[in-house]
């Protein structure tokens, strides 16, 4: 393959793995404290770009600020979320689980459409709409490769965010706290803490993980009601490959899926990318079925449920 | 100290605990023995809170506990060691203590007080401070299990089945801990399969048959007990 395009498809994919991998880590870090799969996670991420677009449209301020500023707004999303749906079905079987978070994906999406229609809605980068070449690296036999500059600056700030989060999860008290009880909750209670409290907050930081990742995207793509959906697929595949609960693993495999997601949109058209990453995602899984960085099957804990 | 009286608990329709009553003094060393499924665990665990079908009274230090989460009885000042020790596995040692003192996490300075002072009591948990909790002995986790416990300052330890699945040497000095802890005016309440060993360290005992408590007294006399010796000694 031509070094240069097998370079600039690199890039392209590396920029888009960023993207995914923040905002996957959510999604498998409510998995792996609450051991709930939110498959309302993309709407969150619909919502987030919405509300960027909003503030951006009646403010014309900097998408980025915009961002950063909905913040407090989204984790406040997540915590009433976590009030009115979440919390209620923590105990109820797995099937009502998935019936709370697939229906709220309905609504949300419903609701959405209802108010701001289907049309596709879109901001530019006023300051930064011309690519960004690089090289040309003659020792490499690599000519210029494009880069779009809002495409970079999303996967520089979703990096950060992502190692930000990370450091978080492992240095901080209420780190440690949250890992704590997503390794077994029952010594968690034992301990003194208050897992619900625990559960409120770690729901409310995986809403806003993504949210950032939607308002980060909004230079990018189109917003409409159902674009979670095209991001929430991948989200999925992400989560599983990295291993269920695992951060690390999240970050990782968003890196190889924006990857492969890109290669296989230049060789077998766009339309037919999905077959690819679903393919090394089997193949993957047949190796590891528990995914890259998830626990086998016998470092997995058992609970004190059992009768005396 | 704690005043357990008429307490009853069910696991769904299924009744365990029969109108159990005891009573704890400051300082005691006490110890509930009784075969596999008598209702020792669910006791332990009625009491930390745990369990949600629970009736009668848990007074500790004139507070009622029945009815409150698990989080206000370790504030409370009782903390349940558990049986299986259940340590945060992919934590190491250290964090796992750290997270034990969740309910004094305020200050630093006291956290790193307890931390030196377990460390002497405990100095292999030194040794492997670094270490995933996970990759610990059997007989290191419930040293770990023990030590977190007692990283929030509990003047009441609840101990369910120390001696579960280790070696009789360790078996020995989970025992020797636990009299040491109690020596630095720890209360202990503890539930033992190894009937010998843990009336021989009592100050009093109670003898638990199929959610009811048979028998108490103290627990060089339980020794010596006709009914006792042949259901639980062999003798």
């Amino acid at each position: 393959m031509d070094p240069t395009l097998f370079t600039q498809l690199l890039i392209s994919g590396i920029l888009l793995g960023g993207i995914y991998a923040l905002a996957s880590i959510g999604l498998t870090l409510i998995f792996g404290v609450m051991k709930i799969v939110n498959f309302a996670h993309g709407e969150f991420f619909m919502v987030a770009m919405y509300l960027t677009y909003w503030v951006v449209h009646y403010f014309h301020i900097d998408p980025y600020l915009a961002t950063l500023i909905l913040v407090p707004v989204v984790f406040l999303i997540g915590i009433v979320t976590y009030y009115l749906f979440i919390r209620p079905t923590l105990s109820s079987s797995v099937l009502a689980q998935i019936f709370i978070t697939v229906g709220l994906s309905t609504i949300i999406q419903n609701v959405v459409l209802l108010f701001w229609s289907a049309d596709f809605r879109s901001i530019s980068l006023g300051y930064a709409t011309d690519s960004l070449v690089l090289g040309p690296f003659p020792a490499l036999h690599i000519e210029e490769a494009m880069v779009s500059p809002a495409r970079l600056i999303a996967f520089g700030l979703a990096i950060l965010l992502s190692l930000a989060f990370y450091l978080f999860l492992k240095l901080s008290y209420t780190g440690k706290i949250i890992r704590a009880t997503s390794q077994d909750r029952s010594a968690a209670l034992l301990m003194g803490i208050n897992t619900d409290r625990i559960y409120r907050l770690t729901f409310a930081i995986g809403i806003v993980l993504v949210g950032l990742a939607g308002g980060l995207v909004l230079p990018v793509y189109s917003v409409h009601p159902f674009v979670g959906f095209d991001f929430v697929l991948i989200m999925f595949v992400v989560v599983v490959l990295g291993g269920m609960g695992s951060v690390v693993g999240a970050m990782v495999s968003g890196l190889i899926i924006g990857v492969v997601e890109v290669f296989s949109s230049y060789w077998i058209g766009q339309e037919n990318k999905q077959v690819i990453y679903f393919l090394v995602f089997i193949a993957i899984l047949v190796v590891r079925p528990s995914g890259l960085f998830g626990l086998k099957e016998e470092e997995e804990l058992e609970h004190i449920e059992t009768i005396d | 100290m704690l005043k357990v009286s008429g307490l009853n608990v069910s696991y769904g329709d299924v009744q365990v605990l029969f109108d159990v009553s005891l009573e704890i003094r400051v300082g005691e060393f006490i110890s509930i023995v009784g075969a596999n499924a008598a209702g020792k665990s669910t006791l332990l665990r009625a009491i930390s809170g745990l369990l949600k079908k629970t009736s009668g009274s848990i007074e500790f230090q004139g507070k009622q506990l029945v009815g409150r989460p698990p989080y206000a009885v370790v504030e409370a000042g009782i903390v349940h060691i558990p049986e299986g020790r259940h340590v945060f596995p992919l934590l190491s040692v250290r964090e796992n203590l750290e997270v034990g003192a969740y309910t004094r996490r305020k200050s630093r300075k006291d956290l790193r007080r307890s931390l030196e002072e377990l460390y002497g009591l405990f100095p292999q948990l030194y040794h492997h401070r670094d270490q995933l909790a996970g990759s610990l002995s059997g007989g290191e986790q419930q040293m770990l299990a023990i030590a977190r416990g007692l990283m929030s300052r509990p003047t009441l330890l609840t101990v369910d089945e120390p001696s579960l699945g280790l070696a009789p040497m360790l078996v020995e000095k989970t025992f020797q801990i636990l009299e040491h802890i109690n020596k630095e005016n720890v209360t202990v309440l503890l539930s033992e399969q190894n009937v010998f060993n843990a009336l021989s360290m009592s100050d009093r005992a109670y003898v638990i048959e199929n959610g009811r408590i048979v028998l108490t007294g103290a627990g060089k006399e339980l020794l010596t007990d006709e009914h006792l010796k042949k259901a639980y000694l062999g003798m």
